[in-house]
């Protein structure tokens, strides 16, 4: 009895495996992708690396080309430290990724990633057509694809237009139909803002919202930006140096540095380094400020800031203007149109190396974009005026959580662009945000791309931003008869640290570009 | 020991054998003792003899997709590169600031309280203080951080709110280089003083109940009994904590200072562990992270031979 049933337990056995092997399609390769875990996703939902659209993924592209998809999770908050061990234990993931370009630059001098220039031209006929080519090819060879970034609009100003009303000053509109102000009235309305406390909140108030965010560059860059001389920056100053010695530079220092002296400005500003305080947030909702400059997007979204203000204070009305530069000629920092930096190992196979373009090929095709962008017709967005609304906001945030994560090569969505950006906010939000994306664009530059890397700023590169706080963090706030030694050490410092390599090899390869 | 064993030894010391034999001898009665000692040599061997091999990266331009062994030799380019690095002095500088402060001021609290908390007779109270009192050492250090920025906000901190409202001043804790430095020492203080209160808090229950009684006898007053018994009965256990200490006088925790500082206080917070963080890991520079570590190990290995030797001679008393 017992050989007949052991005999039988042998035999479901043997048969389970082979069963469980003929339900499994024939795969030639294994593709291994990284994606972000961002610890947000309920048991019910699945897991970063396998939920409905990993598997969307699998049936749509794996099955049909013969590639066995699996995705490795990384966690979002420490992803280029991990990228790092992994690159040097020789077991990253096929496809990697990081908004790092120095990084790719490293790993592309040391020799670390496969060179897909052959199969970008081979596989690659979405990637050409959608994404730009210009950027991800050193020495003449491809050895990453840069996302494509919609929005490259950094900063903006914004002010309390009922403020500004009930103070009697009239925002006038200039000839491009944008709210504007030069910095002697601002200077003029910040005073009177700081005397009248408008919403009555009965504490002191700190007319410039700020934080210290990006080392005191996000709440400061628009005001530099409103006093470079363009006319006295050329080009190749404008690639090869620092913009802290740019003419116009230290006027703009001496500006803020006299905000902060009149106190204008929160003098806990600097101690939010990363905005996880909200002091920004805290003085916009609370109407303790009423003009403050940061990313364009700042507090724009469902339940940020500029959505509690005007929740508790019904009066209350923001808008987005051009601070204009005293000489007269914006001069306005892009984003490059590059998001992320996507690369393939030189661990990889070259089968595998092979899948992995295909695979960003496919994801580069717009339709596919759009299912993973917006989720499926019918089930999660209807056609409304042209453009794609989510039927059920609660269905669509329980049932698509971080697809954006798969869809890699595109930052934002390349079929209804800047729209769907604007109709992401709340409608009370929405003008503020389509004005922002066309006038953060006034006057603007794109950062330059040596097609290159510049060997001392992958050294000295994060020791320099923290000097350049340092700077900014020290001249604000230093009594005004300090500023000008102030400014001259710290700026001897990042020279000494660094700084003057690095300008020293730019100016040696824009030379060489440009002869 | 089993009894044989032992036999078997007692029996060997009466008659006169080899040296080889004796060794051998001596391994049969005592191998259990050994193999209780291979758990640790091999943890201390993994763990921490082979890394050391890797202080070699220090002396190479490592690149990683090579391994550490195949990348070229660079000789003291990495030292050159810390070396002329004005902000490494500084962060050196910043470091020994904290730490002395930490070993003049900071050392005797610890030994102050379990002095005091050693006073208390009632046993829930006690416990009680002595829990509240070290219940911050499992708080992180980011979540300090944040508790710093709400506690000493210049606007609307509770600190500044009291200190306006009674003295009419606001003092800028978190902002300024030089308040920063004490605001660092108040909050490491409280963040370890309880913990730290533990290790002496034991020494002092291994103390003779009877030499209290004694003094008693003859009339000593609480404050006598705790300086001139407590005190000097727990003496090796100071002496001890403080030539660990000295130790580390070059290496400093990465979570406080990172969590703490700002753009505006950076020429009195960045430390040697936050210059590393920023040098070398978010680079990817880890010739010169592990340059740094070395350079760090050497400093607190002079101080640690160092106080010591100084030890040995004053008081007597060492590690070894």
């Amino acid at each position: 009895m017992k050989k007949v049933l052991s005999l039988a337990l042998m035999v479901a056995i043997v048969l389970s495996l082979v069963s469980f092997a003929s339900a499994e399609p024939e795969y030639s390769v294994t593709l291994r992708i990284e994606v972000y875990d961002r610890g947000n996703m309920p048991a019910e939902y699945g897991t970063p690396d396998n939920n409905r659209w990993t598997q969307w993924i699998q049936e749509n592209f794996g099955d049909p080309n013969g590639i066995k998809l699996e995705y490795v999770p990384i966690p979002r908050g420490e992803s280029d430290v991990v990228l790092n061990t992994m690159m040097a234990g020789g077991n990253a993931p096929d496809i990697v990724f990081s908004y790092s370009e120095t990084l790719y630059y490293d790993y592309a001098l040391k020799g670390g990633l496969y060179d897909i220039t052959d199969l970008v031209d081979e596989y690659g006929d979405n990637l050409k057509a959608n994404v730009s080519m210009d950027y991800g090819v050193y020495q003449g060879h491809r050895y990453a694809i840069f996302a494509r970034r919609l929005e490259q609009t950094i900063t903006c100003h914004f002010i309390r237009k009922d403020w500004l009303d009930r103070i009697g000053y009239e925002l006038k509109v200039n000839e491009d139909g944008f709210y504007h102000m030069s910095v002697d009235d601002l200077t003029e309305c910040l005073a009177k803002f700081k005397e009248l406390d408008l919403d009555g909140t009965g504490q002191e108030v700190f007319p410039i919202g700020a934080n210290g965010s990006g080392n005191v560059s996000r709440s400061t860059r628009g005001i530099f930006e409103s006093f470079y001389n363009r006319a006295e920056i050329d080009e190749k100053m404008r690639v090869t140096t620092p913009n802290i010695t740019w003419p116009g530079f230290y006027e703009g220092l001496e500006w803020l540095n006299m905000a902060y002296n009149n106190r204008w400005i929160d003098p806990d500003f600097v101690a939010d380094t990363d905005n996880s305080q909200k002091l920004l947030d805290y003085n916009i909702v609370t109407g303790r400020c009423g003009y403050w400059t940061h990313d364009a997007w700042h507090g724009v979204q469902k339940g940020e800031a500029l959505e509690q203000l005007y929740l508790a204070n019904p009066e209350a009305e923001v808008v987005a203007f051009q601070l204009d530069n005293v000489y007269g000629e914006q001069m306005v920092e892009l984003y490059a149109p590059t998001g992320m930096v996507i690369m393939v190992p030189a661990t990889a196979k070259d089968e595998v190396a092979e899948a992995a373009v295909k695979y960003l090929n496919w994801l580069a095709d717009p339709k596919v974009h759009l299912v993973l962008y917006y989720g499926i017709e019918g089930e999660h967005w209807e056609m409304v005026d042209g453009v794609p609304r989510n039927i059920d906001e609660q269905y669509v945030a329980e049932t698509k959580i971080s697809t954006s994560d798969l869809a890699i090569i595109y930052n934002g969505d390349p079929n209804y662009g800047a729209k769907m950006i604007v109709l992401a906010c709340p409608e009370v939000i929405q003008p503020i945000r389509a004005t922002t994306i066309e006038l953060g664009m006034v006057g603007g530059f794109e950062r330059y791309s040596f097609g290159q890397p510049i060997v001392a700023e992958t050294e000295y590169g994060t020791t320099l931003d923290s000097k350049r706080g340092e700077l900014l963090a020290t001249c604000i706030m230093c009594a005004p008869e300090e500023l000008k030694a102030n400014y001259d050490q710290k700026v001897a410092e990042y020279m000494n640290i660094g700084g003057q390599a690095v300008i020293d090899e730019k100016t040696q390869v824009y030379e060489e570009l440009n002869n | 020991m089993s009894d044989s064993a032992d036999k078997r030894y007692n029996a060997s010391q009466r008659k006169v054998y080899s040296r080889r034999s004796k060794t051998l001898l001596y391994f049969s009665g005592h191998w259990q003792f050994y193999l209780m000692l291979v758990p640790p040599i091999i943890y201390y061997a993994v763990f921490h003899y082979k890394p050391m091999t890797g202080l070699v990266i220090a002396f190479k331009d490592y690149n990683m997709f090579k391994g550490t062994w195949a990348s070229p030799w660079s000789g003291l380019t990495t030292f050159r590169y810390i070396f002329k690095n004005p902000d490494f002095y500084r962060a050196i500088k910043n470091t020994l600031v904290l730490n002395v402060l930490n070993l003049i001021l900071g050392f005797p609290m610890p030994i102050l309280l379990a002095l005091f908390l050693n006073e208390l007779k009632t046993g829930v109270i006690k416990k009680i203080t002595q829990t509240i009192l070290y219940l911050p050492h499992f708080i992180s250090w980011v979540i300090i951080g944040g508790m710093a920025y709400q506690i000493f906000s210049m606007t609307t901190g509770i600190v500044n709110n009291a200190l306006n409202a009674v003295f009419g001043i606001t003092v800028p804790f978190l902002t300024n280089p030089g308040w920063w430095v004490f605001t660092y020492f108040i909050i490491s203080v409280w963040h370890s003083i309880g913990w730290s209160a533990i290790i002496y808090m034991s020494a002092i229950t291994s103390i003779d109940q009877e030499i209290y009684e004694a003094a008693k006898v003859d009339g000593s007053t609480r404050f006598h009994t705790m300086f001139f018994i407590t005190l000097p009965n727990i003496k090796n256990t100071i002496v001890i904590m403080l030539i660990l200490q000295v130790g580390t006088m070059a290496t400093i925790g990465f979570e406080q200072p990172l969590s703490l500082q700002n753009s505006a206080v950076m020429s009195t917070a960045d430390v040697i562990s936050t210059f590393v963080y920023r040098v070398g890991t978010q680079n990817a520079k880890y010739s010169v992270a592990t340059g740094v570590g070395m350079f760090q190990s050497i400093i607190n290995f002079i101080l640690v031979v160092g106080t010591n030797t100084i030890s040995n001679r004053l008081t007597g008393q060492g590690i070894w």
